[in-house]
């Protein structure tokens, strides 16, 4: 063989090897990424957290609409792990690596703008911001604005803290209105008579979610805030305040009543108990239907969503808030976002009332929606008819509250959690816990904040 | 040949080729190693926060005072000793007593031996999210395996009791490091030179005289290395109990690599989880240390026997 063939060989295969994408999977794709505009072309890169599959399903498909409306821009979507979401968002800030839009949670962006993740959307571009707010209940669009600044759009909120309940079960044990039908509790007290009562014959009286799930702490904080407590007021913490104290010890009570390894039971899979009838209530959030839907019981399964009962006399020295509610699909514009322009393309099809419609209740359910459109429809009386009645009477968001969000949530709510879980185990009195955890937490609001 | 340069001889070229060689591996090596050793040193002598920081100064030890100054650095550096110990004490003594029936075994060993790499070859994040849910307290598998034995009547929470968490996760861990140790143990075990055993039964010996004074001896420097490897894999290993248990309940699974990663990747204090990086290499190099010199301690009063 020749000196001439070899070379012929070498430069054949390298050229072949050049045509290999081609062969593995088509068409070759450009890296994502807003330098990554190649023939008039841009990709967004977003990054979806949480969400069940019924509406990660209805997101994409909106998405392939918008795609074909919009083919100068094509949109690289990733789904991750909700309760992993400030993790993943930090580890990318410092690798340089953020996506280009977030659809994260609303109480996280204090955070976000602290570490420079995020952008304000009404800098970016006002009279749009100014063209979508209109189209939003206050209370909702609200969730997305921190320091001044909209930051985050939603379609919905989620809200806590709601009971389910069994209603069969609660029909079998006699627990019912004058019509005849299964009631809620009525305050605090009978909630703890209740789960005593339903405690029995391997079905826990009620389902606590009580890990170090974020979400389960949040869950508790919107009991306690409805117990008028608030983790910061005026700068200061307010964790060992009697909003909060009460509410922890109501939780110790109830620990008697709950299923074992509550300590080890996150918000799912309280409901998943729930759901599989072990227990006769459940602390969860509005989004109970959806994880029903997820968890795939029966649509016709035997149970009711009320808000969760209160104290007697609201103990906490603040105003009680009804709920505390948080965007989770939250659209957010990077800082290291270079297409700002086709990221606002992106959102503003996400704020018209055809992109947002399947939350009314018609394909994703357990959302609130805060689109005006989506709280008038149709289907979304038919699905949530003692909502949409209350939406009329415009009471549906009465009393509730964006849900706390400020730069040191984390830490503080890993302090917070540690102090809850302390005193479920036994190893302390809510009192004790809550007023040792007071300074650490105020200590981290401090150091967090002390450039404002 | 120029005046004033030495002549070197072909030993001392073949040498200094030899360094030339090895140079790129060395800066390599150098660099990746005692270059991030220094870097996270020096990090942990800054005040870096990622949130609320206002300019990066050095404050000496600060960060350690800061972290050993919470309830979680002791209950993490506690867990991390009764989870290191225990759990290579488990892998190496189960190691060696499965390794040594498998090096025996003829008929079950090969397919033994391929069964056996299932827990090792499987991604860790997997293991753990299958072990967590085998642990469940209401839907778990061993749960309702005991409960059919009639050993339980109610479903114990191996995970969220404080008593039962760590141990919990220490069988994990033993079962996905185990079967590789007997794999290398087996096969170190086959390299032994049979006659040694024969000789032995001439005069006397019996089966555990056998492994006691032929076997160990003849696997003392691969033990050494699986064992010395095995718990650093342990000591620096995450993922397990950060997906089984997050740290909890309360601190009671705390890790010093959890707090690290909490500290670093949810708290943003990268001085502070710079600082539990410290100490965990600390740590992992007085361990390393003390097992060497106990190793190297029988080997020596073995051979002045």
């Amino acid at each position: 063989m020749t000196k001439r063939f070899w070379t012929t060989v070498a430069v054949g295969l390298l050229l072949a090897s050049f045509s290999l994408p081609l062969w593995a999977g088509g068409k070759q794709e450009p890296a994502s990424g807003p330098q990554d505009q190649t023939g008039g072309v841009t990709t967004l890169r977003v990054w979806k957290f949480g969400s069940p599959q019924n509406e990660r399903e209805y997101m994409l498909s909106q998405i392939k609409i918008f795609e074909s409306k919009n083919p100068s821009i094509k949109i690289d979507w990733a789904y991750q792990n909700y309760p992993e979401r400030r993790t993943k968002v930090i580890s990318a800030k410092q690798a340089g690596n953020l996506p280009d839009i977030l659809l994260s949670d609303g109480q996280s962006i204090p955070e976000y703008v602290s570490l420079g993740v995020i952008r304000p959307l009404d800098e970016i571009d006002a009279s749009m911001v100014e063209k979508w707010k209109p189209r939003f209940v206050p209370a909702g669009w609200e969730t997305g604005v921190y320091d001044g600044h909209v930051y985050a759009v939603s379609p919905f909120v989620d809200m806590a803290p709601m009971l389910a309940y069994n209603t069969e079960m609660f029909k079998s044990a006699g627990i019912v209105d004058g019509a005849g039908n299964a009631r809620p509790p009525k305050n605090w007290n009978e909630l703890l008579s209740i789960a005593q009562k339903m405690n029995a014959n391997g079905v826990s009286g009620i389902s606590l979610p009580a890990s170090k799930a974020p979400n389960d702490l949040e869950i508790f904080v919107g009991v306690a805030y409805r117990n008028g407590a608030r983790w910061i007021s005026d700068g200061k913490s307010h964790v060992n305040g009697p909003g909060f104290v009460d509410t922890l010890d109501l939780y110790q009570k109830l620990t008697k009543f709950a299923q074992p390894g509550y300590s080890d039971t996150n918000f799912r899979q309280a409901m998943e108990l729930f759901f599989q009838k072990k227990a006769a209530m459940a602390i969860t959030m509005s989004f109970a239907p959806i994880l029903r839907q997820s968890l795939g019981a029966p649509a016709d399964f035997p149970y009711k969503i009320a808000s969760f009962p209160q104290r007697d006399s609201v103990s906490g020295q603040f105003q009680k808030a009804n709920f505390i509610m948080t965007p989770t699909v939250a659209n957010m514009i990077t800082s290291s976002s270079k297409s700002v322009k086709q990221d606002m393309a992106y959102i503003d099809f996400w704020m018209t009332p055809e992109a947002q419609q399947g939350w009314n209740g018609s394909v994703v359910e357990g959302r609130i929606p805060i689109m005006k459109s989506n709280l008038e429809s149709a289907p979304f009386a038919k699905e949530y008819p003692d909502l949409a009645a209350e939406y009329r009477k415009g009471t549906l968001f009465e009393g509730a509250l964006a849900m706390p969000g400020f730069a040191g949530l984390s830490e503080a709510e890993a302090k917070l959690t540690d102090a809850f879980q302390e005193v479920l185990l036994g190893g302390s009195s809510a009192k004790a816990a809550l007023d040792q955890v007071q300074p650490q937490i105020q200590q981290v609001f401090d150091s967090a904040n002390k450039s404002k | 040949m120029k005046a004033g340069m030495k002549t070197l001889t072909y030993e001392q070229q073949k040498r200094r080729l030899g360094y030339w060689m090895v140079l790129p591996v060395f800066v390599v090596v150098f660099g990746v190693m005692v270059g991030f050793a220094a870097y996270t040193l020096i990090l942990s002598l800054q005040n870096i926060n990622l949130i609320g920081t206002q300019g990066v100064h050095f404050t000496g030890f600060a960060s350690y005072a800061a972290v050993f100054h919470t309830k979680e650095m002791l209950a993490a550096i506690r867990n991390s000793l009764v989870w290191v110990g225990l759990s290579t004490a488990a892998v190496v003594l189960l190691g060696l007593a499965v390794g040594s029936i498998l090096s025996d075994a003829k008929g079950v060993s090969r397919f033994a031996r391929s069964i056996m790499l299932v827990p090792w070859v499987l991604p860790g994040v997997v293991v753990a999210g299958v072990w967590k849910w085998m642990f469940g307290t209401q839907n778990g598998v061993i749960n309702a395996l005991l409960g059919s034995a009639g050993i339980l009547h109610s479903g114990i929470a191996w995970l969220g009791t404080p008593g039962t968490v760590l141990y919990a996760v220490i069988v994990v861990i033993v079962w996905r490091l185990f079967p590789l140790f007997s794999l290398v143990v087996a096969s170190s075990v086959q390299m032994i030179d049979v006659s040694l055993y024969e000789a032995g039964k001439v005069d006397g010996m019996n089966g555990w005289q056998g492994f006691l004074h032929i076997t160990l001896p003849g696997i003392q420097y691969q033990l050494l290395t699986m064992g010395l490897l095995n718990m650093i894999w342990i000591m620096n290993n995450l993922v397990l109990v950060n997906v089984m248990t997050g740290g909890g309940p309360l601190y009671y699974s705390e890790t010093l690599p959890v707090y690290m990663y909490k500290l670093g990747f949810q708290y943003t204090k990268l001085s502070q989880a710079a600082a539990v990086t410290m100490v965990n290499f600390v740590m992992l190099l007085a361990i390393s240390m003390i097992y060497v010199y106990f190793f190297r301690r029988a080997q020596k009063a073995r051979e002045s026997v």
